[in-house]
């Protein structure tokens, strides 16, 4: 059985009454189930679901759906960073086209399309972009895999259910963090199940046993 | 209100003293100080005006829209990650989401080619500028240690360093303690201490996203204020695409795109506070009949010797937990490794920072480091508390190859979109080798192993440069235009050479000066 968090008993959004009501307000809305596509169509947005899951590691698709439709939210809104390398298109053109060269890659390498693909055949088109194995047109799919990356990043660990996970404190105003030194925490901060670190370590993963180190 | 347009604007149809485009570090301060002259002063902002109560929350993602928004383009051998790290857009400009990191430039910065033979020097020295640090440093006000270790300024800061430090910022003080090198904690423009009705800070982490209790200073709490008090008037949402200029070479004033209008404003003088993008860019759009490649450019220099500063990201791994979100994100440097060395295998040098992270920035870190995704990605995540990072602010020397130029391309107003052309140098490369090494040896000291480094850039410089020589340079010592006696350049495209410390407090140092010049112009009635 896989650890999936070291922090079993956090929950971020319980320490949600104590933030400020705008950044309470903004957190919430983030958790509330996408509206309908505005930018991707209908095909695309499936395609981008299966992608983002395949890039962050994650099955449940309510959580994906939210990330994919705030994406999307993001891209109808043009706020988007505002620049972009000379040698390639700009976001939305990047990630619409790239989600249609998968597609059409799946077709290719398996005669199916990528919503048809199993698991390890997702990863093995999205590793082929990743490569550069792949001849697209109009596109590098190494410049598509990079920003898909990035971008699926930045919406899924914005989701306050992967804040928990990790362990990320979260928003602290107006109360702050008062205990910032090393190994000390403010009492509502994320607790380290020990069991759980030590599994981990079973496994070869997180940072091994927990010790003090002589400073 | 004007009568005749039915804008909040009073003097859209006469001519003021002065215009000054750009509110952000250095827009706002040159306001200030002309506006409290009793010159009649409009300052214009492409951006919105923030009110931080209003608009600022605890939120990574959602504070990205501080940053400039309009299409840019990049290109050349690095071509540079231009977002929310280094572009602010709006009232406060950057000082919205820069880490207050306010070190000053050392002595040796302004004599690059004379005591190093790399880069130029510039046409004035660290003596003129010196008054300036001093009266930004009383009254924004900076905390910072009784010594400092470092440069021409012994201390003390006016305010008292910041304790206590974090767990990542403790990592680079245990490191360098057991290496034997000097570090210190950082000179901030984050409270330690009450003022003028401003808390200390609450180490909630979010500097770069916006402070939300304004302990941190920013322009727009600080110097707007102020400026508005003093009667400028500010316009923002308003986009200034053309300065304008009478056959004589003396700058009428500028135009600007309101809601895709667009109006004139006349004045005595035209300041440029835009930035190191879009001052050049302004520049070379402003063509007429007797300059076809923009204004102020009969040296060919408008653009050219762009910098970045070098900035890469070096992580290691602990055996418990750092939790890296908690602190200012900047509350420890060294700057031991800032000039050349004895041996020279390097001109020039670097500052390394502390820097917490906060859940984006430390996964983008990871992901563009390795290039992992998927169940690996998502295991290190898992693993977010254990990371300490170090970064560092490494000089990059000039060259006439990273500019600032026009693209064909179109931006969302129909202005040309400006292109990012940027490489880095050899001895740009020496810096950011050494300094990651010296990064690594530093964390791993500390008893951490070092996983991820990721490079990255940060703070635009350059540009527009000062210089005596009118062929090598756009700008004299006061930030005055070669070629227009009423134009003047006060923003960071005037650097010269790129130094190794965060250049916000020395941008407004020059600023300031640039204001007194133009202070004592109007008084000798020049114009």
């Amino acid at each position: 059985m896989t650890v999936k968090t070291i922090y079993p008993e956090y929950d971020v959004m319980q320490e949600s009454p104590h933030w400020d009501e705008n950044t309470r307000v903004l957190v919430q809305t983030r958790l509330q189930p996408p509206a309908m596509p505005q930018v991707f169509t209908p095909l695309e947005f499936s395609v981008l679901q299966a992608v983002i899951g395949r890039l962050v590691d994650e099955n449940d698709e309510n959580l994906i759906i939210r990330v994919a439709g705030q994406l999307d939210r993001h891209l109808s809104e043009k706020q988007g960073q505002g620049y972009h390398p000379v040698t390639e298109p700009p976001e939305e053109q990047l990630l619409r086209g790239g989600l249609a060269w998968l597609d059409a890659t799946a077709l290719q390498l398996h005669q199916r399309s990528f919503l048809q693909l199993a698991p390890w055949e997702m990863d093995d088109v999205l590793g082929k972009a990743q490569r550069g194995e792949v001849t697209w047109t109009g596109l590098s799919s190494q410049d598509f895999f990079k920003k898909m990356l990035r971008t699926a990043i930045d919406f899924f660990y914005s989701q306050p259910e992967v804040w928990s996970e990790i362990g990320y404190g979260g928003p602290a105003y107006p109360r702050g963090y008062y205990r910032i030194e090393y190994g000390l925490k403010d009492p509502w901060e994320p607790r380290l199940d020990l069991e759980r670190v030590e599994e981990r370590a079973k496994d070869g993963l997180g940072p091994g046993p927990v010790r003090r180190v002589d400073r | 209100m004007n009568h005749q347009t039915g804008l909040a604007w009073k003097w859209l149809e006469e001519e003021v003293d002065a215009v000054i485009v750009g509110a952000g570090a250095t827009g706002a301060v040159v306001a200030r100080e002309l506006g409290q002259a009793g010159l009649r002063v409009v300052l214009i902002e492409a951006g919105p005006y923030w009110e931080v109560s209003r608009d600022f929350v605890s939120d990574e993602l959602h504070m990205r829209r501080t940053a400039w928004r309009y299409k840019r383009l990049t290109a050349g051998t690095n071509p540079p990650e231009l977002g929310h790290n280094t572009s602010g857009s709006g009232v406060g400009g950057g000082t919205l989401h820069f880490t207050a990191v306010v070190p000053r430039f050392f002595p040796s910065d302004f004599r690059a080619r004379s005591t190093d033979g790399v880069g130029e020097d510039w046409p004035i020295d660290y003596a003129d500028i010196e008054p300036y640090y001093g009266k930004l440093e009383e009254e924004i006000p900076v905390s910072g240690p009784k010594n400092y270790p470092w440069g021409a300024f012994p201390g003390p800061y006016p305010y008292p360093e910041r304790e206590p430090i974090a767990g990542t910022h403790q990592v680079l003080r245990i490191g360098c303690e057991k290496l034997g090198i000097s570090s210190s904690i950082a000179p901030l423009a984050i409270l330690s201490a009450p003022y003028r009705g401003r808390p200390p800070c609450i180490n909630r982490g979010f500097c770069a996203q916006g402070c939300l209790p304004n302990s941190k200073f920013s322009t727009l709490i600080h110097h707007i204020p102020q400026a508005l008090d003093a009667g400028v008037e500010l316009r923002h949402g308003c986009m200034v695409n053309q300065v304008l200029c009478r056959p004589d070479d003396r700058v009428e004033g500028v135009t600007f795109l309101f809601n895709g209008q667009e109006y004139r404003q006349r004045a005595r003088a035209v300041i440029l506070c835009a930035s190191a993008i879009e001052t050049p860019r302004l520049l070379l759009m402003s063509v007429d009949g007797r300059h076809p490649n923009g204004l102020a450019n009969s040296s060919g220099m408008v653009g050219k010797c762009f910098m970045l500063h070098s900035g890469h990201e070096v992580m290691a791994r602990f055996s418990e937990e750092i939790l890296p979100y908690k602190g200012t994100p900047v509350l420890a440097l060294t700057q031991e490794f800032y000039e050349t060395p004895a041996d020279r295998s390097r001109a020039r040098g670097f500052t390394i920072l502390a820097h917490g992270s906060r859940p984006l920035a430390f996964m983008n870190i990871v992901a563009k480091a390795t290039g992992l995704w998927g169940k690996n990605l998502r295991e290190i995540g898992r693993d977010y508390n254990y990371f300490a990072r170090l970064s560092i602010v490494g000089e990059t020397l000039p060259s006439e190859n990273n500019r600032i130029s026009l693209s064909d391309q179109k931006d969302e107003v129909g202005l040309p979109a400006p292109q990012v052309t940027f490489t880095f140098g050899e001895n740009d490369h020496k810096v950011i080798a050494q300094g990651i090494e010296m990064c690594r040896r530093i964390l791993e000291a500390a008893g951490g192993k070092v996983e991820f480094v990721a490079p990255d850039t940060s703070h635009m410089l350059g540009g527009c440069r000062m210089g005596d020589d009118r062929q090598r340079s756009v700008v004299d010592r006061w930030g005055r235009a070669h070629d227009h006696p009423n134009l003047f350049i006060a923003d960071t495209s005037l650097f010269v050479t790129s130094g190794a410390s965060n250049p916000t407090i020395t941008a407004m140092a020059l600023a300031w000066r640039t204001a007194d010049a133009i202070k004592e112009a109007f008084r000798q009635g020049e114009l």
